[in-house]
């Protein structure tokens, strides 16, 4: 589904080396690690915001490397969610989909499913912190992405109202097989999210696998310190 | 601390609102009158008032795309035109009108003025002077405007599938439209009050190249005291009626 061959990039003094990911179709592909470790930047990558210095992306075999932003067709939640303030919530759900001139047919479905029914009309602003996650993952759940990318999104909220969205994320990604790739530190979040996870530490891959080798079997002593 | 700030900051209101009510000592209504309706006057204002209007919208022509690209993109000579964007405010206004004056004496400047058209004298001279007056200050402002606007908003909107110029329309320009609106005004309004670039460029032709300011200065030569007065009343008025509005829109609340 997506492969991620021999990355490099280097921004500043931090350096993304040799990053080998392979992510099958309807898996949920956690990409875990500490702080500062690039796992935003690796999710940067791939969605195309950042030039990579070397190395290929791709995507259902096809190469997606230089390929523009936009055309790539992924879906996508931002660490600080970026709702557009001037937009009430409907029309930022609708935004998607206007922009790539596709059919509103999952539209009354995921306003159902992340239940925002009931504010569609309100602005960002007057938003409650749950009610504003609510709002990204439909905006990102309706253009029926090919590739959803989550980058830390559940943060600032607390445990209740996580595990409501990672249930809400799960069912998504289950009725859609919908692939997704989330970066999260939170190890209960990959634990329970996720049915692979890459960790990465200092810029490098420290171990991909399925979720249950990374917690059992650390290949390495960073890793297992780590977990 | 405190205190003492406050009545610094007092001062400047002394200063400025003392000169400007002194202006009142001179002023009567038959002169006012008489002096709002005299042709050459009246000449003078709509020649402003039309001459900062079209070198404006002339200004924010290459102050929009060049404060966007100054506020997202690194490249080089950044840094250059950064710096170059104040040129107009460091050399006196004099100085940039014979600056302009010795360009068009150059083979290039001679060129333009025989095949394009002469900007020497002429209406075009006091567009030509207020627009390089302005120039740099409208791209300023249009640059602190895209400034503000969070850039991942924009990132999002295109991996949601929107090309640039989609993105600038519907999240950029919607976001920067009060810093852009504030940009437009403080430029038109500083492009009323040139003077120095104009008179150098431009002259001092009565029912020609004579502006707002410029009749001022001839009117003061004449010891004219009353339209004088008049004039930079009515100066006053356009020029700080439309700093308050820009003030106004760029205090109103943005979006959280």
């Amino acid at each position: 589904m997506i492969k991620i061959e021999n990355l490099c990039l280097k921004q500043g003094d931090f350096e993304l080396k040799n990053i080998d990911i392979d992510i099958k179709e309807g898996a949920i592909h956690a990409i875990l690690g500490p702080s500062g470790a690039g796992k935003s930047t690796i999710l940067n990558a791939i969605l195309g915001l950042k030039k990579i210095d070397s190395g290929k992306i791709f995507f259902n075999s096809q190469d997606i490397t230089n390929l523009a932003v936009e055309r790539r067709g992924f879906g996508y939640v931002p660490q600080k969610l970026a709702l557009f303030p001037h937009m009430s919530v409907k029309d930022n759900i609708l935004y998607g989909i206007k922009a790539s001139k596709k059919e509103e047919s999952l539209f009354t479905q995921i306003v159902k499913s992340t239940n925002v029914s009931s504010f569609l009309n309100r602005y960002p602003n007057s938003l409650s912190g749950g009610e504003k996650q609510r709002v990204a993952l439909a905006r990102a759940f309706v253009i029926k992405p090919k590739l959803l990318l989550l980058d830390e999104p559940f943060n600032a909220l607390d445990t209740k109202l996580k595990k409501e969205l990672w249930q809400l994320l799960k069912e998504h990604s289950r009725a859609y097989n919908s692939t997704v790739i989330i970066v999260t530190h939170d190890l209960n979040e990959a634990y329970y999210l996720a049915d692979s996870i890459s960790v990465i530490i200092d810029g490098k891959v420290a171990q991909n696998g399925a979720k249950e080798n990374i917690f059992n079997a650390p290949a390495t002593l960073a890793v297992a310190k780590y977990i | 601390m405190k205190r003492v700030s406050i009545l610094f900051a007092l001062f400047i209101l002394l200063l400025y609102g003392g000169l400007i009510v002194s202006i009142f000592y001179f002023l009567d209504a038959s002169s006012l009158n008489s002096a709002l309706s005299s042709k050459r006057v009246l000449f003078a204002v709509k020649t402003s008032l039309i001459a900062a209007t079209i070198s404006t919208i002339f200004a924010l022509f290459i102050a929009l795309p060049a404060g966007y690209g100054l506020s997202r993109y690194n490249f080089r000579g950044k840094e250059l035109i950064n710096t170059l964007l104040e040129f107009p405010m460091v050399v006196s206004p004099a100085a940039l009108g014979a600056i302009i004056l010795i360009f068009f004496n150059n083979p290039v400047g001679e060129w333009l003025s025989s095949n394009v058209y002469n900007f020497i004298f002429s209406f075009g001279g006091i567009i030509l002077a207020q627009f390089v007056t302005i120039l740099g200050v409208a791209t300023r402002f249009a640059k602190s405007a895209f400034d503000e606007v969070d850039k991942s908003l924009e990132d999002t909107a295109r991996v949601l599938g929107g090309n640039s110029f989609y993105v600038f329309v519907t999240v950029v320009l919607p976001l920067a439209k009060r810093g852009l609106i504030g940009a437009m005004i403080l430029s038109w309004a500083k492009a009323l009050g040139e003077f120095g670039a104009t008179l150098t460029v431009a002259g001092t032709m009565p029912f020609k190249t004579e502006t707002l300011p410029i009749s001022i200065y001839m009117h003061l030569e004449m010891a004219d005291i009353k339209t004088t007065v008049s004039l930079i009343l009515t100066l006053l008025i356009f020029g700080l009626g439309s700093l308050f509005f820009a003030r106004w829109l760029l205090s109103r609340r943005a979006y959280d």
